[in-house]
Formats: structure tokens, sequence, C-alpha cells
């Protein structure tokens, strides 16, 4: 069986190496996709691992590699999929077994591991990987104030998400039961779901008598919602210079786990195009300049947000802190949040 | 300019019956104009209805009656109050908005969910639940229907949908409060 694996690695490295010779035979995805296959199963035989558990990783991974299932048309925009859903509901992770402890998320170009160091070939790869993306860019953290980044979308963003209803609400369930993960697991359905809230939640270090009020806030508000703020964030111009609306995005990390004794959600989306004012839909090139585009073809990647949502509990008041934010551009033409910030006050001086 | 009491005696001396009557008219009303007016400045719940300028300078220039606007206010009658502040279906409104930030943006404009305005910073601090996270509380002038004063007057706050630009963000050195005091006082 271990032979049939090296000759499975024999000709992912066949078709690596043609595609690096002619470019065009295969996708770039495609070979990104390739490449992390090859390591899976590397790192398998070298860890030495039972083969079922490294078939299990590869077939992980394969469910979670996204495809476009429908052409985009004049009326409908082009869909991406799971190739879990590509392969019916009856594929591997259906059957309740502990998913594997690697996570790996695949979007389109860009390949996600919550725990790098897991795959001992990551590094190597990591190194194919960034060859794809121009290097220009920038990368930005936004200051703490007080232990939160603040600024008007944020603030405002916060206000709003403090109330809850006072009878309750499993909005975020639909979320929790997509793609958002406690802890890096996903649970199926209502019922798990709170359980393993509850467990989170019970061992967190807020007062007794606040931990159901936490427990009311994740289960109304601890979904997609947490995550408007990107989209407000890119209307008020922070990101771009000016108003602009999401197009396409996708959130690789939504998982919800403890820190320092409070509920943390960490959150990482990528944005491959956006629209400006006048509704063009604007991409990103390989050298890094954006420029309006009308084709279907996904994109390469523009921005790289990642962010951590705190849960301060005062009194009976749930507060969301933002207590970080990070900001990759892979484009210079996309304006770094201080420097523009600078450019507006001197123009106000 | 304080005009010495004798030399009104002197010229009032000259007035026929017919012109008396009218200078004691003119008096009666312009005290009783004053005492609604200061009402309406020292009431609380006018005052969150005057606190811009173009409501305030309307009421001092006698073109909303200050007994009526008083009596309306105290009596929550909006049909009333409608009448006096809306000359025209739709006006602009000093309102206020947290801000966040200690740079004043250039515009608000916040598509997915409106936003909320208050009637006055004391307002909005009540219904504000991270007024910790608030810089200042920013005026700004906006368009407001008369469809809309009921909730703004019964709730201190409005729902607004429409982008808030450089034109309507009242800047801090740009004079906000009306200067009442020459005309008020007698």
């Amino acid at each position: 069986m271990k032979a049939k694996i090296e000759n499975i690695i024999n000709e992912i490295d066949k078709k690596i190496s043609d595609a690096d010779e002619s470019n065009k035979s295969i996708p770039k995805s495609a070979q990104e996709h390739l490449i992390f296959f090859r390591s899976l199963l590397k790192d398998g035989l070298i860890r030495e691992k039972p083969l079922p558990s490294i078939f299990k990783d590869a077939i992980l991974y394969i469910e979670n590699i996204k495809v476009q299932s429908v052409k985009g048309t004049f009326f409908s925009k082009a869909r991406t999929i799971t190739m879990r859903d590509q392969l019916g509901r009856s594929a591997y992770l259906s059957n309740h077994e502990a998913p594997s402890p690697l996570i790996i998320q695949s979007v389109g170009h860009r390949i996600m591991l919550n725990d790098p160091e897991t795959l001992e070939f990551f590094k190597a790869i990591y190194g194919d990987l960034t060859r794809f993306y121009p290097t220009n860019g920038w990368n930005y953290t936004y200051p703490l104030e007080q232990g939160q980044v603040m600024n008007q979308v944020i603030g405002d963003w916060q206000n709003e998400m403090i109330p809850i209803n006072p009878s309750p609400t499993y909005n975020a369930y639909q979320d929790f039961k997509r793609n958002y993960t406690l802890a890096g697991k996903k649970e199926e359905d209502d019922e798990l779901i709170t359980r393993s809230l509850q467990g989170f939640i019970e061992q967190t270090d807020y007062l007794n008598a606040q931990k159901e009020t936490v427990l009311r806030w994740i289960q109304e508000n601890g979904g997609q919602k947490l995550n408007r703020f990107i989209t407000e964030l890119l209307a008020s111009g922070e990101l771009t210079g000016h108003y602009s609306a999401l197009a396409e995005a996708d959130s690789l990390l939504n998982d919800w786990s403890i820190e320092n004794g409070r509920m943390v959600f960490n959150y990482e989306c990528c944005i491959y195009s956006y629209l400006n004012e006048n509704s063009l839909l604007l991409k990103n090139t390989a050298t890094g300049s954006i420029v309006e585009s009308e084709g279907e073809d996904r994109s390469l990647p523009l921005l790289f947000i990642c962010a951590k949502i705190e849960l301060e509990c005062v009194e009976q008041r749930v507060i969301p802190i933002v207590s970080y934010l990070n900001v990759s551009s892979f484009s210079p033409d996309l304006p770094r949040p201080d420097i523009m910030e600078n450019n507006i006050n001197n123009i106000i001086k | 300019m304080d005009i010495p009491k004798e030399l009104i005696g002197h010229i009032l001396s000259f007035l026929d019956k017919k012109n008396s009557s009218r200078v004691a008219g003119v008096n009666k009303f312009f005290h009783e104009h004053y005492h609604w007016l200061r009402q309406c400045f020292t009431d609380k719940n006018c005052q969150l209805l005057i606190q811009d300028d173009l409501t305030a300078d309307k009421l001092i220039a006698g073109e909303i009656n200050p007994k009526i606007f008083y009596q309306a206010v105290q009596t929550n009658n909006i049909p009333v109050l409608k009448k006096l502040l809306f000359i025209e279906p739709v006006r602009r409104w000093i309102l206020y908005i947290p801000l966040y930030q200690s740079r004043i943006p250039q515009e608000f404009h916040k598509p997915m969910v409106p936003r909320k305005l208050f009637l006055t910073a004391e307002s909005g601090k009540q219904n504000v639940l991270n007024t910790d996270c608030v810089k200042q509380w920013l005026p700004v002038s906006v368009m407001v229907s008369v469809n809309d004063f009921e909730g703004l007057f019964r709730n201190r706050y409005i729902e607004y949908a429409c982008k808030i630009t450089s034109n309507d963000i009242i800047y801090p050195n740009a004079p906000i409060a009306p200067s009442i005091s020459p005309r008020t006082t007698s």
C-alpha cells in the first residue's frame, strides 16, 4: 500500500514539473492543490501514520476544495461550492467520525491551514504558494486603543452588536452548521452546538451570572453578523480609498475558542474583488495593479484580513472587542490605512 | 443701548389716544412674547427641539408663536408641532452622531443598516451602548421629513439611511449654537 502512495506522489510530481514547463497546461489553482496533496501524502508516510489516517486527510482536503459549479450568466453570478457538495452529501465527512486534527481549507488560489506546523512540508510548499502572489503589496496592523481597535466603523458596529433580543434567538446556528467552528470542530445539529458552546463557556472566567448572557449573545450574534464590519470598512473607503462594496470574498477561518478566559472569535477572510461607486468590478492582476474586469474567472487575492474579536462582559452586557486587526494588500494600488489617514490630516491642515 | 426713561416719557407724551393705546398693545404683546420665549428656552422638552439655530431664530423673530409652541410641546401635540416646525415637508435639522475616532471623516456612508442620528448629544448618550468609546458628539445638519418627526420627538433619534457628506457635517470651529442673548434681554 505504501508503495502505491509513493507511486501517486511520483505521478503528482510529474504533473507539477510538467506544469512548470508549460504553465498553460494546468491551472495555477490546480497546481497548488497538487502541491498540497503531495505534501499531505508525504507527510503521512514520513510520520508513519496509519494509512486510513493519510487517506482521511487527503479526502478531507479534496472535499474542501472549492470549485465553480455554475458558470455566471448575465442574470446570475457564478457560484462556488465545495467538492463535498459536488460529490454529494454521502461523502466522507457525513459519517460523523471525528475529523482529522488537521484542518485545511482551500479557497480558490489560497490554501489555509489552521496549524501549518502539523505539515512537515509546509514551509517548502509555502515558497511555492507565495510565488503566485505579487510581493509588492503591504501589510498593516491596526494600533490598539485601550486594548481594542477603534474607529468610526468599528465603533458603530460594536454599538449595534451589543443588544440582544429579550427572547432567545438562534440566528448564528445556521452559520455554525455551515462553516463556523468551535476550536476547529464543526457541529452539525442545534443540540450539539448548544452543548459545545455551553462546555466552552463553562471554562471561561466570566462570572457565573454572566455565562448565560454570553451564551445567548453567541447564539444570536456569533455567526456571520460578526464580520459585517469588514463590509462596512470597505464601504467607508478605509481599505480602498473610496466607497466600495464587497464582490467576491471568502471566509477562510471562522473559529470560536477560549483565550485568556474569554470567548474569542478568530476570523480570516480573503477578498478577491470589489465594486466601486459606479458598480464597476475591480480585480487584482498578477503584477499587483487593480483593473476593471468583467471576466468570470476567479481573480487573484486582493486583500487578506485577519481579525480577532474578544467578548468582554460588563454586568449583563456583552461587548465584542476587536483586539487584533491585520490587513494585507496584494496590490500596492490600495492605500494603506495609516498613510491615507496622514494624507487626509495633511489636507485638512 | 439703553434709552433713558425720561426720553421715552417725553416721546410718549406726544402721542394721541389712538397711538398710545397701540404702544400699550405692542408693549403687552412683547411682554407676553418674551414671557413665552423665556418659557420655551428654559423648558427641557422645548430645548430638545430648539437646539438648532433655525428653530430658535424663528421663535425669536416671532415666525413661530412661542406660546403655541410651548403648549404643543407640553401636551405632546404632534400635529401642531409639525405645522409649526415644518413649513415644507422636508427641512434641515441638526442632529448628533457619535464619533468614535479623533479625525472627522469626509463622509458617513453606511449602506447596510440605517444610522441612528440623535436629537441631542444627551439623548445619544442614553441610547448608545458603548459611550466610553465615543470621542465626541458630532453635529450634522440633515434633511428630516415631516413624517419622521413624530419618531424623532418621541424616541429622540431617527434612523437615517442616506449618505452624510462633508456639506452636512458641522465642523467644530463653525458656530452651531444660536446667539440669542442680545435679542432676548429686554
